[in-house]
């Protein structure tokens, strides 16, 4: 079987060097056939002649157009000719052969449309990034309650990242991070590409449940990678903004309260 | 794991292709691919024969309704698991019946059930509300509750046990078949919270109120047939608990 695949990173003010080691070995592989580094900062500060490979496409979009319209343009691209596409951020350190195991994973099993590896932190440890489907008290209660009043909401937030799973076993999950997104290309093109009216958060949610609606969505932990996880919008109130903005549009588009497709997901979970 | 899918059409000819080209694109290799049609005359029959050996079977002649037809598909049909596709749905993609088989495969079920959308008649792409089945409980039937019709996959060995279609219903044959096997027999059945289906709007029973109270009356009878009693909620629920099982876009 003969697959394709490419990947694309949004950048923002991040400098080539950092980029250039997320795709160090991607960039060398045979398979992997175009890597796209979409740019929306204020100002170019390189071009694609930094990475020494005729793979690398840069695109420099002169103006900040969010996360998920900045992925699609690389997706429209690439869409038709193609049997793989990773969702990459630029904090990730990913191995060649990590690739390759979700590649052997994917033609094995048909039906899966997206999946997420092990992800971990720098020191090892393990990032719970498989989620519930997420309610409105969900997300404000994880941003928004003091750190003193956490431990009495503790078992709603370790049920919420699913701490409760055994996360050596492959597990299907309805909503899976976007930090690393292993997918289908033929599952987007029945699903449709990421939802362009989120700027920045919540978008990775949106298209996850959008495939496990149609396809299974797994998290796979015989491949991992490293994620300097970031969370931005635990610091810095203007992405805190983006992401509250975010959430509104996420619920009035799947519903705030009554969302029966996610409470009956979400038990099937338990 | 052999499949057959069966669907029963009647001078459809604008959307039985859908319906064809969405089953011979499963990617589930032992596929058996069985039309029942009931003596179209526009052009729906040539359309079948154009599609050759790649449908198994194919007959055509006048019968009593769709309920008979489906009926005669079943009786042909040689799979180890029976699926119904109406003439104006089709699958949302490649992989349902090969995401059904890995279902049966993986737990012990007699029948697998999943959700649907329904899409506008014009525009195929256009979701115009959910049909969400949820989780099967000991008493959702008493509460109105049915799953999708072309969203319930079941072995052929039920059919064989507990029979088919009871053509005496014009409507609520598909409601007297579920509730038969499902609350009277106790069938095993497993859900997968997909929506596998797209249902172009405007069911048989929903088109008008005299509709829906002629629907009504054979969901009483429905009940009757099986020897049990609805409680005094259950059919006023029915129309209604759909709501609650719809998400409108």
């Amino acid at each position: 079987m003969s697959v394709s695949l490419t990947c694309s990173i949004v950048i923002y003010n991040h400098h080539a060097d950092m980029i250039d080691k997320v795709i160090t070995e991607l960039k060398h592989a045979d398979i992997v056939s175009d890597i796209y580094i979409i740019d929306n900062s204020p100002i170019s500060r390189f071009d694609a002649t930094y990475f020494n490979s005729n793979k690398v496409q840069y695109i420099f979009n002169n103006a900040n157009l969010g996360y998920g319209k900045a992925h699609n343009i690389a997706l429209r691209k690439t869409l038709d000719a193609n049997t793989y596409h990773i969702i990459l951020n630029p904090d990730i350190e990913v191995t060649l052969k990590a690739v390759l195991t979700c590649v052997d994973y994917m033609n094995q099993e048909q039906n899966v449309g997206l999946l997420m590896p092990k992800v971990l932190y720098p020191n090892g440890e393990i990032q719970y990034l498989c989620k519930q489907i997420p309610t409105p008290f969900d997300l404000i209660m994880r941003r928004f309650i003091p750190s003193f009043l956490k431990p009495m909401f503790q078992a709603r937030l370790d049920a919420y990242e699913l701490k409760f799973k055994d996360f050596s076993m492959s597990m299907e999950i309805p909503n899976l991070s976007g930090c690393y997104m292993f997918i289908r290309c033929e599952a987007l093109k029945t699903v449709g590409l990421f939802d362009e009216n989120f700027f920045m958060y919540l978008e990775d949610t949106d298209l996850s449940r959008r495939i496990n609606s149609q396809y299974k969505t797994m998290y796979y932990p015989e491949a991992s990678i490293i994620h300097h996880y970031e969370k931005g919008s635990y610091k810095n109130y203007k992405l805190l903004k983006y992401h509250i903005q975010s959430a509104f549009y996420y619920f009035n588009k799947w519903g705030w309260l009554f969302d029966p497709t996610r409470s009956t997901i979400n038990n099937l979970l338990k | 794991m052999k499949v057959s899918i069966i669907t029963a059409v009647l001078s459809n000819r604008k959307y039985l292709s859908d319906a064809i080209e969405s089953v011979l694109g499963q990617t589930h290799a032992d596929i058996e691919y069985i039309i029942v049609d009931g003596g179209s005359t526009d052009g729906t029959i040539e359309l079948v024969q154009s599609y050759g050996d790649k449908i198994d079977k194919f007959i055509s002649e006048k019968d009593k309704g769709v309920y008979y037809a489906l009926n005669k598909g079943i009786a042909m049909a040689s799979g180890e698991v029976i699926a119904l596709l109406h003439s104006d749905d089709f699958y949302v993609n490649r992989f349902v019946i090969s995401q059904v088989v890995e279902a049966f495969e993986q737990q012990q079920c007699d029948a697998v059930y999943s959700n649907l959308y329904y899409v506008s008649n014009n525009n195929k792409d256009k979701i115009i509300r959910t049909w969400n089945a949820g989780i099967y409980k000991p008493d959702s039937f008493y509460y109105g509750w049915m799953p999708p019709h072309p969203a319930f996959f079941a072995k052929r060995e039920v059919y064989q046990k507990y029979g088919a279609f009871n053509t005496e219903l014009k409507f609520a044959a598909d409601y007297e078949l579920m509730m038969r096997f499902i609350l009277k027999h106790h069938i095993h059945i497993c859900y997968l919270p997909k929506y596998f289906i797209k249902m172009r709007v405007g069911g048989a029973s929903n088109r008008s109120m005299g509709n829906r109270l002629k629907a009504n009356i054979e969901d009483r009878k429905a009940w009757k047939i099986n020897q049990m009693k609805p409680r005094l909620f259950t059919l006023l629920l029915k129309p209604f608990s759909k709501i609650f099982q719809y998400r409108f876009n």
